[in-house]
């Protein structure tokens, strides 16, 4: 990276980033790339997710009671109240990100402790579900049925649960006056675009394991 | 020399690489065990034209590049550079080409003998194990002319069940000519039932019955090697397949097993 | 805890401790990839010593313990081939794209210098926690790990079920390395597409860069499958659920499509960069332009589009549907073709150049010539009826070692001897690179050709004790495999010799013409005193405008 002196850095990388057209914000002196990274990170990350699904729809094709005897219905009301909060919330986020374009710093704190609230509450949601399962001695351990609810809605809550630290940290940040502003706001983007993710994963989740049984 | 001289000894070397390959390619015995199936016939043919290809791309690649390595080495002095070739369109399509074709050959004739040798995948319900219905009748999807055999694999033996009998035998006996079909199960871990003189595998896996049909022609006593890593003594699980001539085989089949094969073998010998 | 890049890069250690440094400079990261990766590779090769030792005898008799158990073997080559191919090859290419990409597309660092930092970083424990696994009873179950076997769990003295402690060091290390490959992807993929100087388009670009984009996007998208594949593996292994466990209705077969739908790609990101590699070399020592590069370039993506879906021709024997099999034979033969165009295009590159025999040439060549021969059997393999016979044979052992040794690791060597200079301003000795060579070149023949017979001849693989029929070619094999070992040594001596005492080199030593030959040997930390300008391609030789060099202005 540069050691050398600052100014002489700045100026050649102004004049390469004004060539530049496509990228507008600048880090640490050249173009911000931090979005693109991320986004190709979310793609590599949704392929874990395939390969999980991909290995549910293969138990769940040859199996000929699903669940197995003794095992329980998955409930479908709280579920589906929690997939209205999840992606409601990602309606929520998305102000946020609109309104850090129009620097109204004041906004975006409000929608981002609004999206944390409600990702939390779906976390809560998710946590009831499992104690109700559990005490029933529906464990990680009850075959694959058992097996595969636990992963697939287990590494989901993970998720969630770090797309809710993102967004936290993101609120914390905004709170520096200046830290985030209508040029510079690759955090907020962030949060957002995980969110989006979290949700879209969610959706698949709730029609293959509440829904298509 | 001139370019036509050179266009003959082009013509010539490629016609002596062909001949090569072929004549390597067509008596590869060496490279291979006895042909002791049906099925292995079938199969050698088609290793054989594949490796009358191989070894022409080979001498070709190999040759080229020996060529390229003395005809065209820095000269003393000479720092400049070779001439700007950056490509050639109606070479690129004929090495596109070319191999596409060659691809599309091998895959049909693969594709052909893969029909007539390996017409059995694995069947038979997950959660299928040692003690499951199917295997114990001996039903399999079969003509009733062959042969079904019960083969049980586990760390680190082989066992045989014969139609009529439930005993399990060490023992893998066959009748040469007549088709045999194979049940197969594992109690523990994944094995693989291989006879390199028939050129058949079948990996043998817990919780589903897998099969394998051959028909053998050579009688003999062949090593019956576990080809699916399984433990420690992977490498001892080893046995033998007898090939016998079919009076030998219904003679050892009712002494050994008590049970008549002699009369499926003669209605078989009536039918030929 | 934003840390700002500059007080962390206070004053990174000029010398040779910024090498066991946490720098985020690439050049830095890609040296420190390289060696750590050839240590782990000398490691790896020793373990291929014992196997070697092991068979040159029939009986199981090196690799046992007191009472004969050959589990140790298993063992050793399980934990060879793991770090062949995740503690040498990926990183090692890994190394080679670090140092190079910024340099070739003129720009000063990876878009994520930190995160790059980090991918390597997790090599080190990696590392450890493999090799860890000896002291525990290594993991025996081959580099596949194929469930049931993988999840049985290792038994003491007295027949008690032991913890397995062996399998899970494997499960661990191989996912923090697999996560490491995978963040080197994403720095790979935003610096090739974003960080190229204005006007190198991407049909400017270096071939070696066409290869990386391919192989990041497969590192990418096929990495996080084997994740999961891993992490259902050792839920079974360690939490009681039973996926892969037929005795719980578990569905061994899905392990096999789960790890092969990686593993598969996995050897294309393992053999693309070196195709990259090879297509930078032959010009430069040609003195030619590549003949065709944007077929080239085209077949590096075709190669890594296509390897998605061929994986099952690893399952051929797994008791596969008849119409799968089938599906996987073409598709799988069909990656001939764009193969066959690269290995026609260096052809046809040395044809008619001015070859200089430098080392780096010797592995390149060497590299085309041992790779078709892998890839001959690879289309072999790919065809059902031949595969039934030689799957698990040492006919694959042959073809792997052929594309995997005969192809990447000559490509990785012609790599070192011909960007050695630009990394370290010093010359390697050429006497010494060419005794390397054929040292190389006989051992590795007398090694893994008698393996194509032996395999059609009945000797499967992963066994300690084989046919005593087989014993006069497996010592051939192992004599081999010792010159092979052997060879390595004048390599290292030479390397570490020349990196301190070696003949300094210019900052062009081969008058190549992509970005990197434009700038000093070693670069300086910001790699160009001035934004370099693209004044031709990087394949124009023999153009009367340039006589040798890029002018640097
Ligand atoms: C760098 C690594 C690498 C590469 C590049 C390849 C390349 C190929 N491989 Fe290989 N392969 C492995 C590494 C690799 N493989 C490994 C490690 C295993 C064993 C894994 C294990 O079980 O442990 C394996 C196993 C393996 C199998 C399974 C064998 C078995 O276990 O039963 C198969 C089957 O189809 C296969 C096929 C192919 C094919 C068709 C290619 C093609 O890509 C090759 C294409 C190249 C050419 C064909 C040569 C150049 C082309 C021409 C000169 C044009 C003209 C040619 C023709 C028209 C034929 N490979
Ligand atoms: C990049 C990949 C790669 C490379 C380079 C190699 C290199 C070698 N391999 Fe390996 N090999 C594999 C990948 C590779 N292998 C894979 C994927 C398998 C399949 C595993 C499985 O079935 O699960 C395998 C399996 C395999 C087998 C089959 C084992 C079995 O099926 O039972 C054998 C047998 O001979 C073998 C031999 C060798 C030899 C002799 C070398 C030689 O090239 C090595 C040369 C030697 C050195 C480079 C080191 C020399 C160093 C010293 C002598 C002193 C230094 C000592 C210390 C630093 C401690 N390999
Ligand atoms: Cu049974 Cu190997
Ligand atoms: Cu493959």
């Amino acid at each position: 990276m540069q050691t050398s002196n600052e100014p002489l850095f700045n100026a050649t990388a102004t004049t390469e980033t004004a060539e530049h057209e496509s990228a507008t914000a600048v880090h640490h002196g050249h173009p911000d790339h931090r979005l693109f990274g991320f986004t190709l990170f979310l793609i590599s990350e949704g392929m874990l997710f395939v390969g999980l699904f991909v290995a549910y729809l293969a138990f769940r094709a040859v199996a000929t009671e699903w669940p197995p005897e003794g095992l329980p219905e998955l409930e479908f009301t709280l579920p589906f109240i929690n997939t209205l909060i999840l992606i409601s919330s990602s309606f929520v986020i998305h102000q946020a990100e609109g309104l850090i374009k129009k620097n109204d710093i004041q906004g975006v704190r409000l929608w981002l402790g609004i999206t944390a609230f409600m990702g939390a509450v779906f976390l809560a949601g998710q946590a009831y579900e499992y104690s109700i399962f559990l005490s029933e001695g529906f464990t990680l351990q009850s075959g694959l049925y058992g097996g595969t609810f636990y992963v697939l809605t287990g590494f989901h809550g993970l998720h969630v649960l770090i797309g809710l630290i993102m967004i936290l940290t993101v609120l914390a940040r905004s709170l520096k006056p200046g830290h985030y502003s209508a040029q510079k706001h690759f955090g907020i983007q962030a949060a957002s675009l995980y969110w989006h993710f979290v949700d879209v994963v969610w959706i698949v989740l709730f029609l293959l394991l509440y829904v298509a049984r | 020399m001139n370019a036509v001289t050179f266009r003959i000894i082009g013509v010539v070397t490629g016609l002596a690489v062909i001949a090569i390959s072929v004549w390597y390619g067509t008596n590869g015995g060496w490279l291979l065990p006895v042909e002791g199936s049906t099925e292995a016939a079938l199969i050698d043919q088609l290793f054989r034209a594949m490796l009358v290809i191989s070894t022409i791309i080979f001498l070709g690649v190999q040759g080229t590049i020996l060529y390229s390595a003395f005809a065209f080495g820095k000269k003393k002095g000479d720092e400049t550079d070779a001439l700007p070739e950056h490509g050639n369109v109606n070479l690129e399509v004929f090495w596109t080409a070319v191999p596409s074709a060659l691809v599309l050959w091998l895959s049909v004739y693969s594709y052909d003998v893969t029909n007539q040798v390996v017409a059995v995948g694995a069947s038979g319900g997950l959660g299928c194990s040692v003690d499951c219905p199917m295997i114990l009748q001996n039903t399999a999807a079969t003509t009733g002319k062959e042969l079904v055999i019960n083969v049980i694999a586990q760390q680190y033996g082989w066992t045989f069940q014969y139609p009529g009998s439930k005993e399990e035998v060490g023992e893998m006996r066959v009748p040469k000519g007549r088709e045999v079909y194979l049940n197969m199960v594992s109690k523990d871990v994944i094995h693989a039932f291989w006879v390199p003189q028939f050129r058949l595998k079948q990996d043998v896996i817990p919780g589903r019955i897998t099969r394998l049909k051959f028909t053998a022609t050579t009688p003999g006593e062949y090593p019956l090697v576990c080809a699916e890593l399984c433990g420690a003594y992977h490498g001892a699980m080893r046995s033998n397949v007898f090939v016998d001539e079919p009076a030998e085989f219904d003679r050892w089949a009712e002494t050994e097993l008590g049970i008549k094969t002699a009369q499926q073998t003669q209605n078989l010998l009536a039918q030929k | 805890m934003q840390v700002t890049q500059d007080s962390f890069m206070q004053e990174p250690p000029q010398d040779w401790r910024r090498y066991f440094s946490f720098c985020t400079d690439h050049k830095v990261i890609g040296i420190q990839y390289l060696v750590t990766s050839f240590v782990l590779y000398l490691v790896g090769g020793f373990l291929a010593m014992l196997i070697r030792a092991e068979l040159m005898t029939a009986d199981a008799d090196v690799l046992v313990n007191a009472d004969g158990d050959p589990s140790l073997y298993n063992g050793v080559f399980t934990v060879h081939a793991t770090i062949m191919i995740f503690l040498w090859l990926i990183p090692a290419l890994g190394g080679f794209a670090n140092f190079l990409i910024p340099l070739m597309i003129g720009a000063e660092d990876m878009a994520f210098p930190r995160i790059n930092a980090v991918a390597f970083w997790m090599i080190p424990p990696g590392a450890v926690i493999l090799l860890s696994s000896f002291l525990f009873g290594a993991p025996g179950a081959g580099w596949t790990a194929y469930p049931p076997l993988s999840l049985q769990s290792p038994v003491n003295g007295d027949g008690v079920a032991m913890f397995p402690m062996g399998m899970t060091l494997w499960l661990v290390s191989v996912i923090i390395l697999g996560t490491s490959s995978i963040l080197g992807s994403l720095n790979f993929l935003t610096t090739i597409w974003e960080m190229r100087i204005k006007d190198m388009g991407i049909w400017q670009m270096p071939l070696f860069c066409w290869s990386m984009l391919a192989t990041s996007i497969i590192q990418m998208l096929a990495t996080p499958v084997l994740t999961g594949a891993l992490i259902l593996l050792g839920l079974d292994l360690l939490a009681g659920t039973t996926f892969f466990n037929p005795t719980g209705g578990g569905n061994p077969v899905l392990y096999q499509h789960m790890f092969w739908f990686y593993s598969h790609p996995a050897v294309y990101i393992m053999i693309l960069p070196a195709f990259g590699m090879i297509s930078e070399i032959l010009p430069v020592h040609a003195r030619k332009p590549i003949f065709g590069y944007r077929a080239i370039a085209i077949s590096s993506m075709s190669i890594a589009l296509l390897g998605f879906i061929v994986w099952a021709h690893h399952m051929f024997t797994s008791g596969t549907p008849e119409w799968l099999r089938i599906f996987f034979m073409i598709t799988s033969m069909i990656i001939a073709v764009p193969t066959g165009i690269k290995v026609f295009s260096w052809l046809a590159t040395i044809w008619g150049g001015k070859i200089r025999f430098t080392s780096a040439m010797l592995f390149a060549m060497g590299f085309v010539s041992m790779f078709v021969v892998g890839g001959l059997s690879g289309v072999m393999l790919a065809s059902v009826p031949v595969d039934i016979h030689v799957h698990d044979t040492y006919f694959v052992v042959a073809h792997l070692h052929y594309v995997l040794f005969g192809g990447s690791v000559f490509a990785v060597y012609a790599g070192i001897y011909h960007w050695f200079p630009k990394m370290t301003g010093r010359f390697l000795n050429e006497f010494w690179g060419k005794v390397h060579f054929w040292l190389t070149f006989i051992g590795f023949n007398l090694c893994f050709l008698p393996m194509h017979k032996l395999g059609l001849m009945g000797m499967p693989r992963r066994v300690a004790n084989y046919d005593p029929a087989f014993v006069d070619l497996n010592m051939i094999v192992s004599v081999g495999g010792f010159l092979l070992g052997i060879s390595t040594l004048p390599f290292v001596v030479n390397a570490a010799y020349s990196w301190i005492k070696g003949a300094k080199s210019p900052a062009n030593p081969w008058q190549g013409l992509t970005l990197e030959w434009t700038t000093a040997s070693p670069p300086p930390v910001e790699n160009f005193e001035r934004p370099p300008v693209l004044t031709c391609g990087p394949y124009d030789y023999g153009h009367a405008d340039h006589p040798d060099a890029v002018v640097n202005h």
